[in-house]
């Protein structure tokens, strides 16, 4: 195992599970550097960061779902949230007597509050970023203000993570590219912003300190168990796949017990499976193998492709998502869906290539290649799409839902060149 | 152990619990449903967008509701005696007709248990109160979160068949059938 080598430790780096692994040295992610840091200053080019600070919806709902869509802030739940007074840390602390009683109880708090799922993990530096804290101010810059402490410093003063995930409408979901997805992607991610806030405030009660946007939420949710990563570089649960928001995860001084990593079967299905980057609409995600980005073996994803794509489309809709959709771990959390996740986690690691064929097989005879569904919510109807010129694009295959952007055609050339390099 | 509560559906020994529940905070700004029933309502949107006819409209804001956690929605003619109580204005009704009544789930009962979990369900109907009234906002509409607008006997049959809680009222002037929403 690597150490890390700013991070002023001798702590090993974690073991993450098995859907990535260190390989080498391994540096934390500088938060100004982050896709909407370096967007917020203009280093993306003027149509993402016109984007960014002066879109609005055309959309009523959308106007209402995110704050970064809104005409006026007021009109959103980011807003309440972000401007309720935070309470003071109980002078009064409760002991801690069973850290592994107090565990569960945080669980199940955070699921009454709304969380869909919970995992506590200790602290490791890497999981923090280097600049110390999140930049809030909107600049996109990190400086001496909000640089508290150094990774290290900030690990052993809040020696506990918790993730929380929340997972969004499963039918709603499936009519990504249009408003009813957005509606779905945003508004979920408003709830769990509501449940950490309300979590942390808890906390505070019990007489425990919490500091937020301190910690990266992939490696913390990986370690904790929540997950793990596919080939879309997202979160896959064990209950919900990978439509879930894995927000900005908490840290404490309070004592609990840490989760582990779990294995349900990712890293051996991402091998095989392949839809999400033959589906991209933007090639994004790699069809080939696992590659080494800051000592980190795992799935390199373009994230400039993706996030370019959001400029093109904002009259239509706002949150693409096809990747997430079309993951056959993304499925509605009943029976069957447990059974499939069983008997993958099940079977031997050697074997696991067979049942991860036959469940593709599965997937892609009843839920299709590429999963199409129309949806009806509210009065928005995911076969047709009203476009900025007022007119309605009627049901039609070519575009649909997901008008205007044609399918991902060069996903035939990454089929030949596989098949090319099998034979 | 855990097996068999998660068959018998009881949930295990939890010494904390009662405290999450009933327990009283320290600093009541660590509780924040009134922070979230008085926040900022927006302005509303210059332009009215083009709705459905009243009853579908009623339904797209039960769809609404019920989407952000809520289990049932109703809309009842605005009650003038307790609108004019609350602003002072006497032609209150005449600019918001039409009281919109939101009930969420409530496992405890927030009027008895002031604990963070106790008052969960107040926050939740903050929530869906704000966003409710947010979008009729955003579609051209007035709309605001008023304490004082629910009809008691209303409010009652739109809670009973479940453990629930009806909160403040959206009094509105988008025009919206009378009654109570099946979703």
């Amino acid at each position: 195992m690597v150490l890390e080598r700013d991070l002023e430790t001798t702590e090993p780096l974690p073991y993450l599970g098995r859907s990535v692994r260190v390989v080498g040295d391994y540096a934390s992610v500088d938060a100004a550097e982050t896709p909407h840091e370096k967007n917020k200053r203009g280093e993306l080019g003027k149509p993402l960061f016109n984007w960014y600070f002066n879109r609005t919806s055309q959309d009523p709902l959308g106007r209402t779902a995110t704050a970064s869509s809104a005409v006026d802030r007021r009109n959103t739940i980011e807003h309440v949230i972000a401007h309720a007074p935070r309470g003071k840390i109980n002078p009064d602390r409760v002991e801690v007597t069973d850290p592994a009683a107090m565990t569960a109880h945080i669980k199940r708090v955070a699921k009454y509050l709304g969380a869909s799922d919970v995992g506590i993990v200790r602290v490791h530096p890497s999981f923090l970023y280097t600049e110390g804290r999140y930049p809030e101010d909107g600049t996109g810059t990190s400086g001496p203000s909000q640089q508290p402490a150094t990774a290290a410093q900030t690990a052993a003063r809040y020696p506990y993570a918790i993730a929380l995930v929340h997972a969004w409408d499963y039918d709603m979901g499936r009519a990504h590219r249009h408003r009813i997805g957005d509606a779905a992607y945003h508004f979920g991610a408003e709830k769990l912003r509501a449940t950490y806030a309300n979590l942390a405030a808890y906390i505070r009660e019990l007489g425990y300190s919490v500091a937020t946007r301190v910690a990266t939420p992939t490696p913390t949710a990986l370690a904790a168990g929540l997950g793990e990563m596919g080939r879309h570089g997202m979160l896959i649960t064990e209950r919900f796949g990978a439509r879930v928001h894995l927000g900005d995860p908490i840290l404490t001084d309070m004592p609990l017990v840490s989760g582990e990593p779990l294995d349900i079967g990712v890293a051996d299905f991402c091998k095989i499976c392949q839809k999400c980057a033959n589906t991209c609409p933007t090639n994004s995600i790699t069809a080939e193998g696992k590659s080494v980005v800051n000592g980190v073996e795992k799935y390199k994803i373009n994230w400039a492709t993706c996030y370019r794509l959001r400029p093109h489309v904002m009259q239509y809709w706002e949150s693409c998502l096809t990747c997430v959709t079309v993951c056959p771990y993304t499925k509605p959390n009943v029976w069957w869906r447990a059974v499939a996740i069983q008997a993958l986690k099940r079977t031997p690691k050697p074997m696991r290539g067979l049942t991860t064929r036959a469940l593709k097989w599965t997937d892609d005879k009843f839920w299709g290649k590429l999963p199409r569904r129309r949806v009806r919510w509210m009065s928005y109807d995911s076969g047709h799409l009203t476009l900025p010129d007022g007119t309605v694009q009627p049901v039609d295959e070519k575009t649909g839902h997901y008008y205007p952007l044609k399918e991902n055609t060069r996903r035939f050339d990454i089929l030949k060149e596989k098949l090319k390099a099998k034979k | 152990m855990q097996f068999l509560n998660k068959l018998l559906r009881r949930s295990p020994k939890d010494p904390y619990w009662d405290r999450f529940i009933n327990g009283k905070p320290s600093d009541p700004l660590n509780e924040t449903s009134e922070a979230y029933r008085t926040a900022d309502a927006g302005n509303v949107y210059p332009v009215k967008a083009e709705i459905p006819g009243p009853p579908r409209m009623a339904h797209d804001l039960a769809e609404l509701a019920v989407f952000m956690g809520a289990t049932a929605l109703a809309v009842a003619p605005t009650n003038a005696a307790a609108l004019l109580a609350f602003d002072g204005k006497s032609d209150g009704t005449g600019d918001l007709p039409f009281t919109l009544m939101i009930a969420v789930p409530a496992e405890a009962d927030p009027e008895k248990s002031p604990g963070i979990g106790g008052q969960h369900a107040r926050r939740v109907s903050a929530m869906v109160n704000h966003s409710v009234a947010s979008y009729i906002r955003e579609l051209g509409y007035q709309a605001i979160v008023c304490p004082v607008g629910v009809d008691p006997t209303a409010a009652a049959a739109l809670a009973r068949p479940t453990k629930s809680f009806v909160g403040d009222a959206v009094l509105t002037d988008l025009p919206v059938a009378l009654g109570p929403q099946e979703v």
